[in-house]
């Protein structure tokens, strides 16, 4: 548990840096073309890739704090014995997406991996490996919340400092 | 065929156990795919790492970014006292500061529910304390967030334009004329609405008011003149000029305002992070869905449909409303957009209809669908600042919703209230 309560610090840490290193590349590149006439080669696929890898590394911080939009109508009608079998089926859902998702996203890597982005140099492995890795990260939260659902463990509002969500 | 009625009821029944919608669109592609083993699976991952590594879709992250920093740096507050100058005098006053706060936020966020939350915040309460009807207070910051979506720079009008290839500065214009029409009619209704009922303004007017709240509301005010201006005048993308926007919004809330802390700065990333993630996954599935319905050629097979049986432009344009506004009551917003957006316009196309035009009214349908019962966010996140039960906001929100929908007549079947500024701009 310790790990992954590790493991859940370091994505926020990631996403932090992700976001304000792509907000100060790309004001940086506008600033470099403006004023000293000079395209960055690398900027945007830098901004690019980190975007990807956010989105998923992101997108497993946002299921733990509950922020990825569902339709409640049928589930809040569920007769209150009931509802929490509900929860979990929808969960197990949710996992296997996730496995599919990974194996999927796996090949996809292998694929790539060699390939030679053409601005930055870098292999479009570690790119595409965004997909395999976001979703063995979601999986590993959602194990977590069906073990919470299942009160089995608590993990509370670890791994996620803002409850605020819009 | 089969494979299309697959997936939408593989969508239906896990969207209905209330697995994110993220998740929903992904299985109902990849189970499909499996099945029928007529694509490969690739498909799915290829279509998600598309959407995702994308400079134009990071337009949003950084509209999200931007509006968040704006809020925390006491943007809000300061463009609600400069409404109340204005217009706090007349009957209703505080539910039209709402509305006409919601019309500034909305030129410096891109999307409905942080409008709702950041002017909703504010105002609510104050509505409440002042007299009005906890339901009322905000079912009028609800229904005002849809602003955010209309008046750029915009979530929605981005999400459509990258789909579809169309130019986003275009979009962006188109929304503005929209957003007008809809502040007013927002401002009659809450105004007749207020007067039945007593809601009496309170703050007298007085110019010397106005010029002074102008003068606080004045550097957050520069900010669509500078995202527009800058998009407009060829010096950068909208992408680009989202990034100019954080940095101009971090400047106003240090420098200007000074409400802006170093250590508010982690909290802000990770939540403006959160939300990116959440909508970028709906975008990425969604757009592994959209792709396999055009790979089982449901757009051809539709635009011969319309052709064979001489749909007119009106009857496709009714269609597309009364759809839209069904779909909108349970569907999330950009998902719909990649979806239909390039079902659409090729019928569109066929029929002469402008896709910057056919954009707006997917765009103003939809941005509706929030405020409607059940899956409205708008409302969610309205009932949640008012601490109210939903039964008790839905009550309200009914005048407003009529307003809409005339709205989505006035924007689909008059496409000069969005384009004739277009037209001046392209």
């Amino acid at each position: 548990m310790r790990i992954v309560r590790l493991l859940w610090k370091a994505e926020i840490a990631f996403v932090m840096a992700a976001m304000g290193v792509m907000s100060i590349v790309t004001f940086g590149a506008v600033v470099s073309r403006f004023s000293f006439h000079y395209a960055l080669p690398w900027s945007e696929e830098l901004v690019r890739y980190l975007f990807a890898w956010t989105t998923m590394v992101g997108s497993s911080i946002a299921l733990r704090a509950g922020a990825h939009i569902g339709i409640n109508v049928v589930t809040e009608r569920v007769p209150q014995s009931l509802k929490k079998a509900v929860a979990v089926i929808g969960m197990i859902f949710s996992m296997s997406f996730c496995v599919a998702l990974f194996f999927i996203g796996w090949d996809q890597m292998m694929n790539q991996l060699g390939q030679i982005s053409p601005g930055m140099e870098v292999d479009m492995g570690i790119v595409y490996a965004c997909l395999p890795a976001g979703a063995m990260l979601m999986l590993i939260s959602l194990v977590a919340l069906l073990l919470q659902e299942l009160n089995l463990i608590n993990i509370g509002s670890s791994g996620i400092e803002v409850k605020e969500v819009i | 065929m089969e494979v299309i009625i697959m997936m939408f009821a593989i969508f239906c029944l896990l969207a209905a156990l209330n697995v994110p919608i993220a998740f929903t669109l992904g299985f109902a592609t990849i189970i499909p795919l499996l099945i029928t083993e007529e694509f490969p699976l690739v498909t799915v991952t290829m279509a998600m790492t598309q959407a995702i590594d994308s400079f134009p879709f990071m337009a949003i992250p950084f509209f999200i970014l931007a509006g968040t920093l704006m809020d925390k740096g006491g943007i809000s507050q300061r463009l609600v006292s400069f409404a109340d100058s204005m217009v706090g005098s007349v009957y209703g006053g505080l539910a039209i500061v709402t509305v006409v706060a919601s019309t500034f936020f909305g030129a410096i966020s891109g999307s409905a529910p942080a409008t709702v939350a950041a002017i909703g915040g504010i105002m609510i309460p104050y509505m409440v304390k002042e007299g009005y009807s906890a339901g009322f207070a905000s079912a009028v910051a609800a229904s005002a967030g849809c602003l955010g979506l209309f008046i750029p720079p915009s979530i929605a009008m981005i999400t459509y334009g990258v789909t579809t290839g169309q130019s986003i500065g275009a979009l962006f214009i188109g929304g503005v004329g929209p957003g007008l029409i809809t502040a007013f009619g927002l401002c009659l209704v809450s105004y007749l609405i207020s007067k039945k009922r007593g809601y009496k303004g309170k703050m007298p007017f007085a110019m010397k008011n106005v010029r002074a709240t102008g003068k606080n509301a004045l550097y957050p005010l520069l900010m669509p003149v500078i995202i527009l201006g800058g998009i407009y005048g060829g010096i950068f993308t909208p992408t680009e000029a989202a990034a100019v926007a954080v940095v101009y919004a971090l400047i106003v809330g240090f420098f200007f305002t000074r409400e802006l802390k170093i250590a508010d700065l982690p909290g802000i990333l990770t939540s403006s992070t959160v939300t990116t993630a959440m909508i970028m996954l709906i975008i990425a599935t969604a757009s592994s869905f959209g792709r396999l319905l055009t790979l089982l050629e449901l757009p051809a097979a539709l635009v011969n449909f319309v052709v064979e049986n001489n749909v007119s432009a009106i009857v496709f344009l009714l269609i597309i409303n009364l759809a839209m506004l069904v779909i909108g009551t349970f569907m999330e917003l950009n998902a719909t957009i990649l979806i239909l957006a390039p079902i659409l316009l090729p019928i569109a196309n066929t029929l002469g209809i402008d896709p910057i035009h056919l954009g707006i009214i997917i765009v103003v349908n939809m941005t509706f669908g929030l405020l409607t019962p059940p899956l409205g966010v708008n409302l969610f996140v309205s009932c949640g600042i008012a601490k109210i039960k939903f039964d008790e906001l839905c009550r309200e929100i009914y005048p407003f919703l009529a307003v809409a929908v005339l709205i989505v007549f006035i924007v689909t079947y008059i496409p000069q209230a969005s384009m004739w500024l277009v037209k001046l701009f392209y």
